[in-house]
């Protein structure tokens, strides 16, 4: 945990579908944050993706994800993967690890489905399951 | 540019605002300072609990033409 007691959470975009889609326990993460008990962190290239599957794969209105987008930046942490060589983080991670490092995560969270899971850690952040 | 600041007047049960006043004390914030904050986490809850129910609305939508939500979330997992 940080100084200030808040936990940095780097969030997988498939937890926001998740969260949107079904709620439950993704969703209380999301809560957590309303009530500034945690900092999500995630990154442009990540919040664009899950704009996309809204649209193109589950027939959102733009005035829909216009709402999801202001609410997504409002509430999270942007990082950008751009500082990510200058950081020598390589650019070949997943877009989700970058973010965590660049942002300084104390952990990374993902669906149960998520291959990173597997590995447990990435350098030294707690990789867990929130769904 | 500082924000326009609108002074309102509300009523609120004496119980709740000795409540409220515990926790200012305990925070060692003032009363505005709790009261905007509690404002704001209110609205951002409505804001969240309107997206999830036209969420789970498309989401229901989407299931009955076929689409497979939970093979798209999985599509999203790394």
């Amino acid at each position: 945990m940080s100084e200030s007691g808040t936990e940095r959470i780097a969030i997988e975009t498939a937890l926001w579908l998740e969260a949107l889609l079904f709620g439950g326990t993704a969703e209380e993460l999301v809560k957590m944050s309303l009530t500034g008990r945690v900092q999500l962190i995630s990154s442009r290239v990540q919040l664009d993706k899950l704009i996309q599957v809204l649209r193109e794969r589950l027939d959102f209105s733009e005035a829909a994800l216009d709402q999801v987008r202001r609410f997504v930046e409002d509430q999270v942490e942007i990082v950008e993967l751009g500082e990510a060589p200058a950081a020598g983080i390589p650019e070949n991670l997943p877009p989700i690890l970058r973010a965590a490092r660049i942002g300084s995560a104390h952990a990374i969270a993902t669906t149960d489905r998520s291959n990173l899971l597997s590995l447990e850690t990435f350098e030294g952040i707690p990789i867990v399951s929130m769904a | 540019m500082p924000q326009e600041i609108k002074i309102v007047s509300v009523s609120i049960p004496a119980g709740l605002v000795r409540e409220l006043d515990r926790v200012c004390d305990l925070e060692h914030r003032n009363r505005s300072e709790l009261y905007r904050e509690a404002l704001r986490q209110y609205l951002k809850l409505r804001r969240w609990q309107a997206l999830r129910e036209y969420s789970s609305a498309k989401a229901a939508a989407a299931g009955g033409n076929g689409v497979d939500i939970e093979k798209l979330i999985e599509e999203l997992s790394l």
